[in-house]
C-alpha cells in the first residue's frame, strides 16, 4: 500500500467503517512514520468527537415544542397537508427590515400598550392611532406564540412593499401596486409579533 | 409495518406489534392521530434538535428548525419515499435544508448562542461547551465540511444515509468528511497549545 492509498483510507480506518484493507493500512502505519502520525491525529479527532457527542447526547427540544405541534395537527389545514398561512420566521425578518428602514421617517408611535387584551389574530388592541381602519385583524407572524404572555406592545405604522403582501400570502396585484400601509405589533424586544393591512 | 411482521420469532412479532414502524405512525399522522404523531416526533425531535444544535451551537435556532421540521412533516407527511431510504435521513435533509437557511441568513450577526436565555439549562450546556475547543473547532469549519462532520461523526449516520440527507453522491460525502476533519485536526492541534498556555499563567503567578 503506498502512502496516497493509505491516505484515502485512514479515516474510514479510525471510524471502523470498513474491514476491507484493514490489515493493510495498519500494516502500512507500522512502517511508515508519517502515516502512523497521520492516523494518530485522526484517531485524536475522532475521539475528540466522540466525547463531544457523548457530552451532548442528552440535548432535546423543549417540550413546549411538541405541545405547539400538537395543536398545529388539530388545525384542519394542516391535518389535510395543505400548505399553512403563517409566514416564515424569513418573511417576518423581511417585514421588520423594511418597517425599520422606514421607520426612520414616518414613524408613528403610540403609547406603549402594558398587555395585549385578548386574542392576538382578533382583537385590535387599545391604543391604535386614530383614523386607522379598524375592520382588518391582525395575523401573527410567530408561531405558537401567545401576545397575552408579552409585558409590553407597540403599534408601528409602516408602509411595505407590495412583494410584502405576496410573501404573506395576500394577493400583490399586478406588479405595479404603490406601497401599502400596514400596522405592526411590536414587542419589547424589538420583533414584530403581528400584522395588518390597512389599505 | 405488514411486511415485517411476516417473518421472524414470536417475541420479535410481538416487539414490532408494540413499536409500531415510522410508516405505520406516519399514516396515522395522516389521518390526524395526535398519538401516532407524537410517538414519531418523541422518536425523532432528539436527532433532529442536536443536528441542528451542533450545526449552529444555538438552542433557539435548534428549537426553530426541529419546529419547521416536524411542521413539514405535518403538511406533507406523504413526502417521504420509504424506498429512498430511511425516515431519520429525510428528516436530517428537512433539516440540513432549514438550518443552512438561517445559519447563512444569520451569518455576520451576532455569534448564535449568546442569545440564549440566562437560567435555561440548555444554554448553559451550550456555554459549557462552546468554551471546548471541539465544537468551537466545528463551528467555524465551512457549512459543507460542518454538515458531513455532524452527520457522519456525531449523528452517527452512514455515508449513504448521509447523501440522502444532503443530496448528494457518497464520495461527495467521503471527501468533505475527510477534508471537514482535516481543517478540524489542524484547528485543534494549533489552538491546543494557546490553551494549555493560558492555562498554564495562573499557575505561575500562585
Amino acid at each position: 500500500m503506498s502512502c496516497e492509498q493509505f491516505e484515502g483510507q485512514v479515516v474510514d480506518l479510525v471510524r471502523e467503517d470498513r474491514d476491507e484493507g484493514r490489515e493493510e493500512a495498519l500494516a502500512h502505519a507500522e512502517r511508515c512514520e508519517s502515516c502512523a502520525a497521520r492516523l494518530e491525529n485522526e484517531r485524536a479527532v475522532t475521539s475528540a468527537l466522540r466525547a463531544f457527542a457523548g457530552r451532548t447526547a442528552g440535548a432535546e427540544a423543549p417540550p413546549r415544542i411538541e405541545a405547539a405541534l400538537r395543536r398545529a395537527l388539530r388545525e384542519p389545514e394542516v391535518a389535510g397537508g395543505a400548505p399553512k398561512t403563517s409566514p416564515s420566521r424569513a418573511i417576518e425578518l423581511l417585514l421588520l427590515a423594511a418597517a425599520a428602514a422606514i421607520l426612520a421617517a414616518i414613524v408613528v408611535v403610540p403609547p406603549p400598550i402594558d398587555r395585549f387584551p385578548e386574542r392576538a389574530s382578533a382583537t385590535i388592541p387599545p391604543g391604535l392611532p386614530e383614523g386607522t381602519d379598524e375592520s382588518a385583524d391582525f395575523v401573527a407572524l410567530r408561531y405558537g406564540e401567545d401576545l397575552r404572555d408579552l409585558d409590553s406592545l407597540q403599534v408601528v405604522s409602516v408602509e411595505l412593499p407590495p412583494t410584502a403582501l405576496a410573501a404573506l400570502g395576500w394577493p400583490a396585484g399586478d406588479g405595479g401596486a404603490s406601497w401599502v400601509t400596514a400596522e405592526v405589533i411590536v414587542g419589547h424586544d424589538g420583533v414584530a409579533r403581528a400584522i395588518r393591512f390597512v389599505e | 409495518m405488514g411486511s415485517r411482521s411476516r417473518s421472524g420469532s414470536p417475541e420479535r412479532r410481538i416487539a414490532e406489534t408494540v413499536t409500531p414502524s415510522d410508516r405505520d405512525l406516519l399514516r396515522g399522522v395522516q389521518a390526524g392521530d395526535e398519538e401516532a404523531f407524537s410517538l414519531l416526533y418523541r422518536r425523532w425531535q432528539g436527532p433532529v434538535y442536536r443536528f441542528a444544535l451542533r450545526m449552529s451551537g444555538s438552542p433557539p435556532l435548534a428549537e426553530d428548525v426541529t419546529q419547521e421540521v416536524f411542521m413539514a412533516l405535518l403538511r406533507r407527511s406523504d413526502g417521504y419515499d420509504p424506498s429512498r431510504g430511511e425516515l431519520s435521513s429525510y428528516l436530517h435533509g428537512i433539516a440540513r435544508n432549514m438550518a443552512r437557511r438561517r445559519l447563512e441568513r444569520e451569518r455576520g450577526l451576532e455569534p448564535l448562542g449568546d442569545e440564549a436565555g440566562r437560567d435555561d439549562p440548555m444554554a448553559d450546556l451550550v456555554r459549557r461547551e462552546r468554551a471546548d475547543l471541539v465544537w468551537d473547532g466545528i463551528l467555524t469549519l465551512p457549512l459543507h465540511y460542518r454538515e458531513a462532520v455532524v452527520l457522519c461523526d456525531l449523528q452517527g449516520l452512514s455515508y449513504e444515509e448521509a447523501a440522502l440527507a444532503l443530496g448528494c453522491a457518497v464520495g461527495t460525502v467521503r471527501s468533505r468528511l475527510h477534508r471537514g476533519r482535516d481543517q478540524l485536526g489542524q484547528r485543534l492541534r494549533s489552538a491546543q497549545p494557546l490553551a494549555t498556555a493560558a492555562l498554564s499563567v495562573p499557575r505561575m503567578t500562585r
